[in-house]
């Protein structure tokens, strides 16, 4: 949104008129005297809302621990941040996608495909006599060129054959799954080296696992690259308004293409580190994962219309359905309770949203 | 560089080879294992038996095919094993229907539906060719030789039993089941509730958690069972990837619980042997198998009084002391049958 005005502003010189209307509303509201509430309000809307999602995620967090108090334990941030690692990057790519306006239903079934490909390298690697290590680098290159070759294949069919998302990702899910169960033929991929659950399970510091530490390294870096650098501007102006991006130069079927490979990549590097956690691959990993992911970056504040979004929010989104996943378990809740809370939830965190940008007079 | 019409057509030209080829891998996976004696007519004992299981690759079905076979060899009849690479009736339904033009003298099938498979059954019988269902049933079981299944009840009391006993009758016990709703996990979790509530009446039963078979998802949620019940002392997962993941999350805090798990997957074994699941419910295929080809024959050769149907086959506890004695190990799933 703030890329749209800054890309507007600077080479767009004839949207004057518009941009003396948008000041003069700011004016307007500077103007005004602030009341308490107005600036709570404005207060949560810091950081396009993510103080607001913090705060709901505190809020979750002070709620399940005071029902029960065994939630706020250190096994209790071990299980969460596992479990929170999977859709969280799954949820970057997501992002991203969803920036440029586009959607990914492929990206857990292109997880549950890359994990299980490169399972099968490492397996017969392994039998065949190979060093461990060697084994596994394999694998995981494997993985990362079967992930990353998805969301190129997707990115091309988007932008040449002009197909949109929805359509062309659920193909490629159903692709990726079938591709999957042929090289596996259905079953669990096991026999993998045991140096892998190494990497997988040895919490490091106490706290933080290697896939936890992977996650935060990339969600770090995915931040950077969407509000700091030209890369993370682009993709704003391509989901904001692809005729402008498109007439201000920019290489906007490109740029889609790099987003949706980005897209695969991080859905291949999840499905490695789950590989690594259980010394094993299944075919059903990713399951329901697509929606999962969505969900997570639409409570991070991300619009489906595409031009609005940012990491902290999915990291956010993510934590807060892990929370829920694992709070409403410790907490007793029954288990088809459990999944209609995370809608309920869900909905009441978009809706929420919406209010908080009408209320600041934002523009979405 | 290509210009943007013929890159087009060269994305387009790429994809559609590639759906060939994925869907001639299809076809070619699909025809494994063709008849010899399809085309030989069936006269005295020269009898081509059909086997459709749920889908080809499973262990659980390649070891069925190994049955079936050991009983094919000693009657000397041919086993034509056909099927779906996918557990769906949409995939398994047209294998059904084109071995109808190869007129098998019987069909035993293992329907990934209990409604969807009825017509093509239906075409079968009309053609006076006997059917035998075999591990899963179908709703209507009118004009059918035999069914034979494993008794999904038997075998979760009999976890329960030696979850129970392996726990001193004390404490709480999990069930993370499947997918809500599929009738196999309902009569494990019935039968396990049934036998722990009868004769362990101290222990705890909590209600299932559904991991939708995500092995990543059981594991979530025994973590938070684990600090939800100080004195969680058992778990007993419904399936495979179920118990895969109780086993991981029970292993990695090191905790004192005894994870019980259904069917012998190479990775449940693998599992079972490290101690990581200490106990393990094995359906018998290589019985099953056995089974449905020696009923074929028998209808085949009009000696219906061998027929014993519904035949419910009970299951075989595995645990970790007991995983290298043959007598148990025989049971274990075979990943590939050699044909």
């Amino acid at each position: 949104m703030s890329a749209k005005r800054l890309l507007m502003g600077r080479k767009q010189p004839v949207e004057t008129t518009m941009m003396t209307t948008l000041d003069d509303a700011e004016l307007d509201r500077t103007r005004r005297p602030r009341t308490p509430l107005q600036g709570f309000g404005a207060f949560l809307g810091k950081g396009d809302g993510d103080v607001a999602r913090v705060l709901v995620l505190l809020l979750i967090v002070v709620v399940i621990g005071l029902v029960a108090p065994n939630f706020i334990s250190k096994a209790s941030w071990m299980a969460l941040s596992q479990t929170a690692t999977v859709v969280a990057l799954l949820a970057i790519g997501q992002t991203f996608v969803i920036i440029t306006g586009g959607i990914d239903l492929s990206v857990g079934a292109v997880m549950a495909c890359s994990a299980v490909i490169g399972a099968v390298v490492m397996r017969e690697l392994a039998a065949g006599g190979a060093d461990p290590s060697i084994a596994i680098l394999v694998g995981l290159v494997t993985s990362l060129g079967i992930g990353s070759l998805a969301g190129l294949i997707n990115g091309l069919i988007i932008t040449k054959l002009r197909i949109t998302p929805f359509i062309v990702t659920l193909g490629m899910l159903s692709v990726a799954t079938g591709s999957m169960n042929l090289i596996s033929g259905g079953a669990e991929i096991v026999g993998l080296p045991p140096q892998l659950g190494s990497i997988g399970n040895t919490p490091l510091g106490g706290w933080f696992t290697v896939p936890v530490l992977v996650t935060i390294l990339v969600a770090v870096v995915a931040g950077v690259a969407l509000s700091q650098t030209r890369f993370g501007l682009r993709t704003f102006a391509v989901g904001s308004n692809q005729g402008a991006a498109r007439r201000v130069g920019i290489g906007v079927d490109w740029h889609i293409v790099r987003v949706y490979v980005f897209a695969g990549f991080l859905a291949a590097v999840a499905g490695f580190l789950l590989t690594s956690r259980f010394v094993s691959a299944s075919t059903m990993a990713g399951t329901g994962m697509e929606l999962s992911s969505i969900a997570a970056a639409v409570i991070g504040g991300a619009s489906l219309m595409g031009g609005r979004g940012s990491i902290l929010g999915t990291m956010v989104g993510a934590l807060i359905m892990a929370a829920l996943q694992i709070g409403l378990i410790i907490a007793g809740v029954a288990s088809f309770w459990q999944t209609i809370a995370i809608g309920i939830i869900t909905v009441a965190a978009v809706y929420g949203d919406q209010i908080r940008i009408k209320y600041s007079g934002e523009r979405s | 560089m290509l210009k943007k019409h013929n890159s087009r057509t060269a994305i387009g030209l790429a994809s559609s080879a590639f759906v060939l080829l994925a869907t001639v891998a299809c076809s070619g996976a699909t025809a494994t294992e063709p008849s010899e004696g399809a085309d030989a007519p069936a006269t005295g004992e020269d009898f081509t038996i059909a086997l459709v299981p749920g889908m080809t690759t499973h262990p659980a079905y390649q070891t069925m095919y190994c049955g079936a076979l050991q009983a094919a060899e000693e009657l000397g009849v041919t086993v034509d094993f056909q099927g779906a690479n996918a557990w769906d009736p949409a995939q398994q339904l047209p294998v059904v229907q084109s071995l109808l033009a190869t007129s098998p003298d019987a069909l035993l099938l293992v329907p990934s539906d209990s409604s969807a498979l009825r017509p093509a059954v239906d075409q079968f019988l009309s053609a006076d060719i006997p059917v035998i269902t075999v591990d899963t049933g179908l709703e209507d079981t009118s004009g059918l030789t035999a069914e034979i299944m494993s008794d999904n009840e038997q075998g979760g009391g009999a976890a329960a039993q030696a979850l129970g006993e392996a726990i001193g009758g004390e404490g709480t016990v999990a069930i993370i089941s499947g997918v809500p709703g599929a009738t196999t996990d309902i009569a494990r979790v019935d039968g396990f509730r049934a036998v722990m509530e009868e004769q362990f009446p101290n222990v705890t039963l909590l209600e299932p958690e559904y991991s939708r078979s995500v092995v990543a998802t059981a594991e979530s949620q025994v973590q938070s069972l684990m600090l939800a019940h100080d004195d969680l002392a058992g778990v007993f997962g419904v399936n495979g990837n179920s118990a895969t993941g109780a086993a991981n999350a029970v292993a990695n805090a090191g905790a004192d619980i005894v994870v019980a798990g259904y069917d012998a997957e190479p990775g449940t074994v693998e599992q079972l042997r490290s101690g990581n699941i200490n106990i393990l419910v094995v359906q018998d295929f290589i019985q099953e198998g056995q089974l449905a080809v020696q009923y074929a024959y028998a209808a085949l050769t009009g000696d219906e009084s061998a027929i014993e149907t519904p035949r419910v086959l009970e299951n075989i506890i595995a645990t970790t002391e007991n995983a290298d004695d043959p007598e148990v190990s025989k049971y274990f799933y075979i990943p590939e049958c050699q044909a």
